[in-house]
C-alpha cells in the first residue's frame, strides 16, 4: 500500500512540475487563456491538496480513503481535459 | 518537513495542541475566511498598482486591469468571489457558532470579536463595491449612503462625513478607497490577532453533542493541524478558481447621472435582505427610520447573543427555542434574498411582506415542533449515531434534500401566489408541501427506528 501511494503521490507532484512549463506558454490578457490558467491552477492546488491527505494519513497511520483518492483524481482528469478543449478552442 | 522544523522551531509548543475532533472542516469556517482574505490581500496589493481612486479614472483603471495587464481578468475575478466567500463563510462561521453556542462562557469575548470582524467584513463589501465606479455600484451606494441620513442626528452627520466627506464623488471614492485599502485591514489585522489571542487561551470548544474519548486525543499544531489546515486551503482555493474559470467578471457600464437615472439601485447579494425590508410599503418616507432600526436591532441582538442566551446547556437537542429562531432567521434571510433579488425597485405591500415571512416562521416553527417531539420520544446518546445503517444514513441524506428542496418550492410557491401567477404557485404548492410533510414523516421514523435523540443521552 505504502509504495502504491508513494507513486500516486509522484505522479501528483509531476502533474504539478509538467503544468509550469504550460502556464508559461499561455497567453496573459485574452479571457480563454486566463480560464485555463484558472483551471490549471486549480488542478495544481487539488494534486497538493490530494498530496498533503495522502502525507497526514500515512504520519497518524490512519486509514487512506479510497473514495476521496478516486473523486479527487477523477476531479483531476475531469479538469486537465476540459483545459484541453479549452485549449483546442 | 523535518528540514523546516529544525530551521524554524515550528513544533515549539507556542501554540496550544489541537484536540483530534477538530480536524474537520466546519471547524475551520474562520480559518478558510481568513484565507480568503489573504488571497484578496494579494491580489488587492496587485490591482493597487494599477488602479486609480478618482471618478474620471476609477472605471477606465478597473477596464485597463481586465483588459491589458497581464492575468489581469483573473486578479479581479478571484478578488471578487473571494470577497463573496469570506463574507458566506464569515455567516456560516457565525451560525455554526450560534448553533452549537461557542458564544457560551468562557468564550463570550470571542464572540464579541468575531461580531466586530463580521461587521468589519461587510464594511469590506460595502467599500469595495464602490470602487469600479459602475452605474450599478454607485447607484447602490449612493442609496445606502441616503440611508445614513434617516438615523437620528448627530450620527447621521458624523457617518456620513465619515464615509463621504463634503467634497462631492471625488472625496466619497477616495474615502471608501482608503476604508477599503487601509482602515478596514488594519482593524481586521487588529481584531484577529485579538481572537487568534482568545482562542489560544480558551481552546477549541468541544462539541455540543458530546465527544467519544479517542476523539479527545491531541495533535500538534505542526505538522498535523498546519498540513490538515492547507489541505482544505487547497481545495478551497482549488474551488475558487474554477468558479472564476467558469464566471469570469464583466463589468457593468461606467457611471453616468443619466444612466443612473434610468438603473434601478440594487446592492450586492449579501445586502439584499436588508434592501428587500426597505422596500415595504410600510417602511416608505417616515417609516424609514422603524426599517433601519429594525435592522440595526438584528444585528445587536446577535451582538449581545452571549448576554441573551446564557444558560449552560450547548446541544442543541435541548435549546429548541434558541434553534428554531436560529433556523427561522435562516430561512427568512434567505427568502428575503431571493426575493430582493427577482424584484428590483418593487414596493413590497405589507401584507404580502406579512404573508410571505409569516408563512416561512409558521413552516419552521411546525417543522421544528414536529421534529423536537420525535427526538423526545426516543433518546439515545450522540454514540448511538454510528449503529445506522449505511442504507438508512443515504436515505436520511435523501430525504433532507428532499425536504430543503419542499422548503424551497413552498416558499417559491407562496410568493408566486402572493405576487404573480395564483394558478401557477396553488399547482405547485401542493406538490412540494407533500414532499416537505414525506419527508418530515420518514426523517422522524428513521430516528425514532433507530432511537435517535439527536445527541441526548439515553437514561433508559
Amino acid at each position: 500500500m505504502i509504495s502504491r501511494v508513494k507513486y500516486l503521490t509522484i505522479i501528483l507532484l509531476a502533474v504539478q512540475v509538467m503544468s509550469i512549463p504550460y502556464l508559461w506558454s499561455l497567453g496573459t490578457t485574452d479571457a480563454i487563456s486566463q480560464g485555463e490558467f484558472a483551471i490549471f491552477l486549480a488542478i495544481n492546488l487539488l494534486s497538493f491538496s490530494m498530496v498533503a491527505y495522502i502525507y497526514r494519513k500515512e504520519e497518524t497511520g490512519e486509514v487512506i480513503g479510497r473514495g476521496w483518492i478516486l473523486a479527487g483524481l477523477i476531479m483531476l482528469l475531469t479538469l486537465i481535459y476540459s483545459s484541453i478543449m479549452l485549449f483546442l478552442i | 518537513m523535518e528540514w523546516f522544523n529544525s530551521r524554524l522551531g515550528l513544533s515549539y509548543r507556542f501554540l496550544r495542541p489541537a484536540p483530534l475532533y477538530a480536524l474537520n472542516p466546519f471547524y475551520w469556517l474562520g480559518a478558510l475566511a481568513v484565507v480568503a482574505f489573504v488571497i484578496q490581500g494579494v491580489t488587492g496589493m496587485i490591482m493597487m498598482l494599477y488602479y486609480v481612486p478618482s471618478p474620471s479614472d476609477a472605471y477606465k483603471s478597473t477596464l485597463y486591469i481586465i483588459n491589458e495587464v497581464p492575468y489581469g481578468r483573473f486578479l479581479e475575478t478571484v478578488h471578487l468571489y473571494t470577497a463573496y466567500a469570506m463574507i458566506m463563510l464569515a455567516f456560516m462561521h457565525m451560525m455554526r457558532g450560534y448553533f452549537v453556542s461557542v458564544h457560551k462562557r468562557p468564550r463570550e469575548i470571542m464572540w464579541l470579536i468575531g461580531m466586530l470582524m463580521g461587521f468589519v467584513t461587510l464594511g469590506f463589501g460595502f467599500t469595495g463595491y464602490l470602487l469600479p465606479w459602475t452605474v450599478v455600484s454607485k447607484s447602490a451606494t449612493d442609496v445606502g449612503i441616503g440611508m445614513l441620513a434617516a438615523l437620528p442626528q448627530p450620527l447621521s452627520s458624523v457617518l456620513i462625513f465619515l464615509v463621504s466627506g463634503a467634497g462631492g464623488d471625488a472625496t466619497q471614492l477616495l474615502r471608501f478607497y482608503d476604508l477599503h485599502v487601509v482602515v478596514l485591514p488594519a482593524v481586521l489585522l487588529v481584531l484577529l490577532t485579538v481572537k487568534m489571542y482568545l482562542l489560544e487561551v480558551h481552546g477549541i470548544s468541544d462539541p455540543a453533542t458530546g465527544i467519544k474519548e479517542e476523539k479527545r486525543k491531541v495533535v500538534p499544531i505542526f505538522p498535523n493541524v498546519t498540513i490538515y489546515l492547507a489541505q482544505i486551503a487547497s481545495i478551497f482555493g482549488a474551488g475558487m478558481l474554477l468558479i472564476s474559470a467558469v464566471f469570469p467578471l464583466q463589468l457593468p457600464p461606467e457611471f453616468s447621472p443619466q444612466l443612473a437615472a434610468n438603473t434601478v439601485a440594487q446592492p450586492d447579494w449579501y445586502f439584499l435582505w436588508i434592501y428587500q425590508i426597505l422596500k415595504f410599503s410600510v417602511f416608505e418616507g417616515p417609516g424609514l427610520p422603524v426599517a433601519l432600526s429594525a435592522v440595526t436591532t438584528i444585528f445587536i441582538l446577535f451582538f449581545i447573543l452571549p448576554f441573551i442566551d446564557k444558560g449552560e446547556e450547548r446541544n442543541p437537542a435541548r435549546r429548541p427555542r434558541f434553534i428554531t429562531l436560529g433556523c427561522i432567521f435562516i430561512a427568512e434571510l434567505l427568502a428575503l434574498t431571493y426575493w430582493g433579488y427577482i424584484s428590483p425597485g418593487q414596493v413590497i405591500p405589507a401584507e404580502q411582506a406579512l404573508l410571505v415571512l409569516g408563512s416561512i416562521a409558521l413552516v419552521i416553527t411546525v417543522l421544528s415542533f414536529l421534529i423536537y417531539t420525535g427526538i423526545s420520544k426516543h433518546g439515545t446518546s450522540i454514540t448511538g449515531y454510528p449503529k445506522i445503517g449505511a442504507r438508512a444514513g443515504h436515505i436520511f441524506v435523501l430525504l433532507t434534500i428532499v425536504g430543503s428542496l419542499g422548503i424551497g418550492g413552498t416558499i417559491d410557491s407562496i410568493a408566486k401566489i402572493a405576487f404573480y401567477s395564483p394558478i401557477e404557485g396553488v399547482e405547485a404548492l401542493p406538490f412540494f408541501l407533500g414532499a416537505l410533510t414525506l419527508s418530515v414523516i420518514l426523517t422522524i421514523r428513521i430516528m425514532s427506528k433507530h432511537k435517535i435523540k439527536g445527541g441526548l443521552k439515553n437514561d433508559k
